[in-house]
């Protein structure tokens, strides 16, 4: 009996659950450690990341942030796991948005330009990934390297556009100038005062209408049968038919996309400028989370929540607890992805023997 | 801008000092990537062992204890990139990313405990290799 036998409550719920668990033990002993009391530590945690009320509530827009990468990651890892095609740490958000709004903030209605700034993003985040994507394709080179070099071209190219175009005179801060109100995307809270303070924003249902998306592509439809196939075995794919060079091509143009409109959520929604960090690492949290999430909808959802909750509990706990600086929480976030997304199967022998022995 | 300016001698001389880091991460990347390894940790494994042989050069006042333990880190993390990778048939690059993000993370954390000095460890003084290879060889040029 192979995980693939077990029940899917076992391999979808269960397994995470204490994957996760084990992770926030040894979080736990590190809290320890630092002088700390663990349970205490995760009340707040958990305080902290239910709270919704009375102050700005950044996990809101964190949640979002992750949810929208992650379908990129999702899509790409569909198309290759085995030969390790998985879109390394995709490349960075690219300014395309950014130069949309500058470009006509002054002139559109918002109902045109927000959708101008959807483009632009999806589009240089699209066009951005093909460059990777043919390289694979039709010269074979590794992706996962040329992705990383493409990430770090990126972040050079932002830094040289925003000193050298976009930063407003007299300012010292790298970042562009403020967009006009017009390019605002609207705030949840403005319909729902319940929320509060919130950043949380319209681009919350855009990554849910991708996830949605992702969902009905890659396991309702005979391209992203294809699509599956490809990752699976690119040579039985070829064998079958499948032009493996296109789906290449297709698949990091797609997950480019997705990444360009993980920009939307914190540049329209939240900070309404181009700062040059704002990506915060989001793109190799995604792969962790799509993995965690178990490469379904649903898992990619409940997943991205918990590290939005875990993103903000950490700030609030290293503000309360003086010992607990916040790297605590990337720590912990890295011991999240350890356990939930590379030793996913960690408890399945344990699991197996157990539900072994009901049925005998 | 005539030929000083160039400064040609201190780029040479920050070239050399900053390549062998380069040089060993190559160097580990590619035994990895000859067994068909892909090693994302690499960065993660720099950070623990330069902070560890740090703190330990820091404690112990001798820098050759302190370059002992970050190999001895640094090879524990790669056991357990191993473990997840080869035992628990997990996959390597994640395995990958989740030593560089937790390290980045926990160097941090250890580092503050320990010291006190906003995430760094102490500045080593004797303890530094370049004082110790000065002993051996008193007449080094840059020793004198």
């Amino acid at each position: 009996m192979t995980t693939n036998d077990m029940p899917r409550w076992a391999t979808g719920i269960v397994l995470p659950i204490l994957n996760l668990l084990s992770a926030l033990l040894v979080a736990a002993l590190v809290i320890h450690l630092l002088g700390e009391d663990p349970v205490e530590s995760m009340q707040i945690l958990i305080n902290s990341a239910d709270r919704q009320s009375g102050r700005p509530v950044v996990h809101a827009v964190l949640r979002v942030d992750l949810r929208l990468y992650r379908p990129g990651r999702v899509g790409g890892d569909a198309g290759g796991p085995v030969q390790h095609r998985r879109r390394g740490p995709d490349v960075f958000r690219r300014p395309g948005l950014t130069l949309a709004m500058l470009a006509f903030d002054a002139t559109l209605p918002w109902y045109l330009l927000i959708p101008a700034g959807m483009i632009g993003a999806a589009l240089f985040g699209a066009l951005w990934a093909f460059i990777p994507g043919y390289l694979q394709a039709k010269r074979g080179s590794h992706i996962v390297v040329t992705t990383i070099m493409f990430n770090f071209i990126a972040a050079s190219l932002m830094n040289f556009v925003i000193v050298k175009y976009l930063i407003p005179p007299g300012e010292q801060n790298t970042a562009s100038r403020v967009f006009s109100a017009a390019a605002e995307l609207p705030r949840l809270s403005d319909w729902l005062p319940v929320l509060g303070d919130t950043p949380l924003n319209v681009s919350f249902f855009l990554a849910i209408v991708a996830l949605a998306i992702y969902g009905v592509m890659v396991s309702r439809s005979s391209w992203g049968y294809k699509l599956r196939a490809t990752g699976l075995n690119k040579h039985a794919a070829h064998y079958a038919g499948v032009k493996i060079s296109a789906m290449i091509i297709v698949t990091m143009l797609i997950s480019g996309a997705l990444a360009g409109l993980g920009a939307v959520n914190s540049i329209m929604g939240s900070t309404h400028y181009l700062s040059l960090n704002f990506v915060g690492g989001a793109g190799f949290v995604g792969i962790a989370i799509a993995l965690m999430g178990r490469q379904h909808p649903v898992g990619i959802f409940l997943s991205s929540v918990l590290f939005g909750a875990l993103i903000q509990g950490g700030f609030d706990l290293s503000l309360e607890k003086p010992n607990i600086p916040t790297e605590t929480f990337i720590f912990i976030q890295g011991l999240i992805i350890l356990f939930c997304g590379a030793m996913e199967n960690l408890y399945a022998p344990v699991l197996i023997k157990l539900i072994k022995g009901k049925q005998a | 801008m005539s030929f000083e300016d160039l400064h040609l001698g201190s780029i040479v001389v920050s070239t050399v000092r900053n390549a062998p880091v380069l040089i060993f991460a190559a160097m580990a990347g590619l035994f990895a990537e000859r067994s068909g390894v892909v090693d994302i940790g690499l960065e993660g494994k720099i950070l623990a062992s330069a902070f560890v042989s740090a703190a330990v050069a820091f404690a112990t006042q001798n820098p050759w204890y302190g370059i002992l333990a970050g190999m001895a880190v640094s090879a524990a993390l790669a056991l357990l990139q191993g473990y997840v990778a080869v035992t628990q048939k997990g996959n390597q690059l994640v395995a990958g990313i989740a030593i560089n993000i937790a390290m980045s993370g926990l160097t941090f954390v250890v580092a503050q405990y320990f010291f006190q000095q906003g995430g760094r460890t102490p500045d080593l003084g004797e303890a530094r290799l370049a004082t110790w290879c000065c002993r051996a060889a008193p007449r080094w040029p840059t020793c004198r």
